[in-house]
């Protein structure tokens, strides 16, 4: 149906579609439509590149869309400002972490995060008590660190499925946001009685409710990715498609990687277990297509992001826009010295005491402090709040391990054209006319300060990832993109300064995305789906001896490029 | 014995177990042990774990589970916990002394293919191979000192911790 723009159309419904988005970031409304400040925002955020494909569920055109796209191609310019963070991070308020906001906070900015997210665990006693007490800590630390933007969220039991980070722009409301979020749609608190199916819906009104948030005003945006998607296989392929359309300016992305990179480094001087802690099995909860592969990682990744032309290409083949980070999911932190402190009465207070020196050296724990060895980048166009939420809403996102690289800038534009203000950046759609040449064009700053385990990395090879747009699948649960593959492998041999690389893209016949993936070069092995496909993937990682600093990769998200 | 063997008949069975350790519990405790005891992972009613036996016992199934249980009896993708063979699968094995041990035919490598026969396996005491094509496959993975370790590693809070 089309958009009414006299807001006598009602918003009951159960179903959120792209009429349910802000007019503004609306591109089925045509901009003489809009009031003039919508408008005015709407030219802000174009011309900014934050508004495409991240706005929509899909890149491709929709019914009435057409002339908007048309008149609104993605072809913003560089220049962002890449701010590093992590959205996934647990405090004292979780029942099996330990540490105040501040010390996360601290360590972070210290290790060289500009934003994060504390994400305490959802839970009868968080939503009761945590999501309250752990905010004043929250507003004081963003006081106390200006330079860090320190978000509040929590870490969804996504109902019938995994956990997911949601966070909200700080402001009024955001504690009674996430509060009712919480109370009414975490897992945890649901009737055990659900069945599946109730529970999958639950979890689409959640996404919704957050996003009907944001549209009555009451808090300036509101995200959501899903964390650790392939731990333990209950992220079945149509739930992550359910999530997406269930709102498509609020539930964004996966972890590319899951956090607890260190639960892999080898005794005595550590855990000597499985990095990210993914050692589980099928369960019956699990979706039954996931092969056992998809239990483990694979140079420390996600299988549904490691495996090229897997799951994660399924959807950008479809045309889908869905975005990658990378976190620490702290807990206790690797090497740490202190405890949780005494006399703690988590169930009580809602967390536990604040933590105390213990004078040992814990070489058990799994985790890294956040910063300390992920990053999230974010092509910011300010330092803002809102400027992290719309650039993670963009997908204008690169993520690395170990700072394998120090800045990446990639763009894809007509070829030839080399003006330096052009070109589609990560997230983003670049519309050409059928038979236009296009190119990508790579900008790698090597990395030339030592990372937190004291050696500066060497970037050994850059994969360009190619997939051609074939649409919507028919079977929500596809979870591969045959024609999806590496189609150019870049051997990096200088090891300082900065590197350019451009890559011939052709002559446009048929849509399609491409991605960019990077290695230390240490640990690789013919991709799950043949050499054919990805000569020089990620090797599985080793239980008991994964050293997470000897085996580094960066993962960018996609560009589209599609026919005008 | 001999009577029990002669009537021995693969059956399915469904009690709602919720984990595979419930399941392997419940299947560890039957005596005498089955010949081959597998479980099923089964999406109705309810996702839970049903079991198949190979067995000359009886076992009640509610009228609720009795599709479970006739997925189970069906099913030939199952996870054995009881196999010829399994008692002695314990320590540090290579993977030929897995093979001539038990009934187990393959030993793989997650995303590797088929494990070298001298490589040593650390079983953990605790080996659950799956049916595939009609043989019994042990899924490995690669672990530290060059070994191999079972894919599925038991539980870290055992599932017999309470008893």
């Amino acid at each position: 149906m089309g958009h009414g723009h006299d807001h006598s159309h009602d918003h009951s419904h159960d179903a959120v579609s792209e009429n349910d988005l802000p007019e503004a970031l609306d591109l089925s409304v045509p901009t003489a439509e809009l009031s003039s400040s919508d408008a005015t925002r709407r030219s802000f955020l174009l011309g900014a590149g934050l508004l495409g494909a991240g706005a929509a569920a899909s890149v491709l055109p929709h019914p009435g869309a057409a002339a908007a796209h048309g008149a609104s191609p993605q072809t913003a310019q560089g220049g962002f400002r890449w701010l590093a963070g992590d959205h996934h991070i647990h405090t004292q308020y979780s029942s099996d972490a330990q540490y105040r906001v501040i010390d996360q906070a601290r360590h972070g900015h210290a290790y060289g995060l500009d934003w994060l997210v504390i994400t305490d665990h959802g839970s009868a006693t968080h939503a009761k008590i945590g999501v309250d007490k752990v905010n004043p800590d929250i507003v004081k630390t963003r006081a106390e660190l200006p330079g860090l933007l320190t978000f509040q969220g929590l870490e969804w039991n996504i109902p019938a499925a995994e956990h997911a980070t949601v966070f909200v722009h700080p402001g009024r409301n955001e504690v009674e946001v996430l509060k009712q979020f919480e109370t009414r749609y975490d897992g945890s608190l649901l009737p055990s009685t659900n069945t599946a199916a109730q529970n999958e819906a639950m979890a689409i009104a959640g996404i919704q409710f957050l996003g009907e948030q944001v549209k009555a005003r009451k808090i300036d945006g509101a995200l959501f990715f899903a964390n650790h998607p392939a731990r333990r296989g209950i992220d079945s392929p149509h739930e992550i498609r359910n999530w997406r359309d269930a709102d498509p300016t609020v539930a964004v992305g996966f972890e590319g990687a899951p956090g607890h990179q260190a639960a892999g480094i080898p005794a005595p001087n550590g855990r000597g277990g499985a990095r990210g802690y993914y050692d589980n099995s099928p369960s019956a909860a699990s979706f039954p297509g996931y092969p056992l592969e998809s239990y483990r990682t694979w140079g420390g990744f996600d299988w549904m992001t490691a495996t090229v032309g897997g799951l994660w290409d399924s959807l950008l083949a479809e045309g889908r826009a869905w975005w990658i980070t990378v976190n620490s999911d702290s807990h206790v932190n690797y090497l740490d010295q202190t405890e949780r402190g005494p006399g703690s009465d988590f169930n009580a207070n809602g967390k536990y005491n604040d933590p105390v020196y213990n004078g040992s050296i814990n070489t058990q724990a799994g985790d890294f402090w956040p910063g300390y060895y992920g990053r999230t980048n974010v092509g910011s166009a300010s330092f803002s709040y809102r400027a992290v939420m719309d650039g993670l809403r963009s997908g204008r996102v690169w993520v690395d391990h170990g700072r394998l690289i120090k800045a990446l800038d990639a763009r894809v534009r007509v070829t030839g054209d080399r003006r330096w203000s052009t070109g589609t950046p990560l997230g983003g759609v670049l519309q050409v006319r059928r038979g236009t040449s296009t190119e990508l064009v790579l900008d790698i700053d090597l990395q030339d300060v030592p990372n937190w385990a004291g050696f500066i990395p060497v970037l050994k090879r850059v994969d360009v990832i190619v997939g051609t747009v074939t649409g919507p699948v028919t079977d929500r649960d596809a979870f591969t993109a045959p024609d999806t593959r590496v189609v150019k492998s870049f051997e990096v041999s200088k090891t300082s300064g900065k590197i350019t690389f451009s890559y011939d893209l052709g002559r446009l016949d048929k849509p399609f995305y491409l991605r960019v993936r990077g290695t230390d070069g240490n640990r690789t092995q013919p991709g799950l789906l043949g050499a054919s496909v990805d000569p020089y993937g990620p090797q599985l990682d080793v239980s008991g001896a994964a050293d997470p600093w000897g085996d580094l990769w960066f993962y960018t998200n996609p560009i589209w490029v599609l026919p005008r | 014995m001999s009577q029990s063997v002669a009537t021995a008949r693969i059956i399915g069975v469904s009690l709602g177990h919720r984990t595979l350790a419930e399941a392997d519990h419940w299947i560890m405790e039957l005596t005498p042990a089955p010949v081959l005891a597998c479980t099923h992972l089964v999406a109705t009613p309810y996702p839970h774990v049903a079991i198949s036996l190979l067995t000359a016992a009886s076992f009640e199934t509610g009228p609720e589970l009795a599709t479970a249980a006739g997925e189970a009896a069906a099913g030939r993708d199952g996870r054995a916990v009881r196999f010829p063979g399994v008692e002695r699968l314990t320590g540090e094995l290579t993977v030929s002394e897995i093979l001539q041990r038990s009934s187990i035919s393959r030993v793989e490598v997650l995303g590797g293919g088929p494990a070298d026969p001298a490589t040593v396996v650390e079983t953990g005491d605790f080996v659950r191979p799956r049916f595939r094509a009609g043989e019994l496959v042990l899924i490995t993975a690669p672990a530290a000192g060059g070994r191999l370790i079972p894919f599925e590693t038991r539980n870290p809070t055992p599932c017999c911790a309470d008893h």
